[in-house]
């Protein structure tokens, strides 16, 4: 099945466990404010075409199956052209199967945080080459995480 | 006036800027490398804010001492003085009588909304008036 809507498209890939898509985690990723995934998912505002593309890239998926979900393409388009990945075949599964790709994900997180960091190419890591990220990112330091992007497509005259 | 360039600044500074997947940060600095880390492919606006945050942090050598009170007044005055950095007084004030909208404002001068806000809260009382009621999103 092919997810017909961009907000079902959006949980189908970031937050099938919660039924709701992870907004902060899409507005990372995709590089826009939680505000915009906000307007996306509401269906108030719609999805750019670049936008779309981007987001289904950062979750590897299909953009042509990101594309019909936004709208931009017809299911008609691309059938036959490529496989559905099952993560967007959510009502394919069984309770059953959830659970297990549940504990699945729960597993691969705390793996995930166990491995190296990514591989930085700068004199200054030696110091920490290495090290976990999390041992990275529990280096003392001052950090900014309260940014507040302002869309300019919100505020064009 | 001429236009601040935290790149330029950091190269000046000899601090080392260094692309890495921060997961829950846009930007650190981080004392023990003496380098600020910064969240890969940024847009424009919101990379140079955090920037210039991070370099008053690496001016100062400063990182979280775990103290609430210490740490909200640290990163209050980075947002401040990053703010005035980034942002000309004569500027904002033409932007603020050719616009009623901050958000544009913010878009003009390739800011992020809560540097804007630091930056409006530092202007003459007159002008502070003007911009008082109209909030950035």
């Amino acid at each position: 099945m092919i997810t017909q809507t961009w907000s079902a498209f959006l949980t189908a890939i970031a937050g099938p466990e919660a039924g709701v898509p992870n907004q902060s985690e899409i507005a990372r990723v995709a590089g826009v404010s939680t505000a915009t995934v906000s307007r996306w998912v509401s269906g108030e505002v719609q999805p750019k075409a670049e936008q779309v593309i981007g987001v289904a890239r950062a979750y590897g998926v299909s953009p042509f199956l990101a594309l019909v979900a936004a709208g931009y393409l017809r299911p008609g388009d691309i059938e036959g052209t490529l496989s559905v990945p099952r993560a967007l075949q959510i009502t394919d599964f069984t309770d059953l199967e959830i659970a297990r790709e549940m504990l699945r994900r729960v597993s691969s997180a705390a793996d995930a945080s166990a491995t190296s960091a990514p591989p930085v190419d700068h004199p200054a890591w030696a110091v920490v080459s290495g090290s976990s990220q999390d041992d990275i990112e529990s280096l003392p330091s001052a950090a900014k995480s309260d940014a507040h992007e302002v869309e300019e497509d919100d505020h064009t005259p | 006036m001429t236009q601040y360039v935290p790149r330029e600044h950091a190269a000046d500074l000899g601090v080392p800027i260094i692309e890495y997947p921060l997961r829950a940060d846009f930007g650190r600095y981080v004392p023990q490398l003496g380098a600020i880390l910064i969240k890969p492919r940024m847009r424009g606006a919101l990379e140079r804010s955090v920037l210039a945050h991070e370099l008053v942090h690496a001016e100062r050598d400063e990182y979280e001492t775990g103290v609430p009170l210490i740490d909200l007044r640290m990163e209050r005055n980075a947002d401040r003085v990053a703010s005035l950095r980034l942002i000309d007084e004569d500027e904002l004030l033409d932007l603020m009588r050719w616009s009623s909208d901050p958000g544009r404002w913010a878009v003009e001068l390739a800011v992020t909304a809560d540097l804007l806000e630091a930056r409006i809260a530092q202007l003459r009382v007159s002008e502070s008036d003007r911009a008082a009621g109209r909030q950035v999103s």
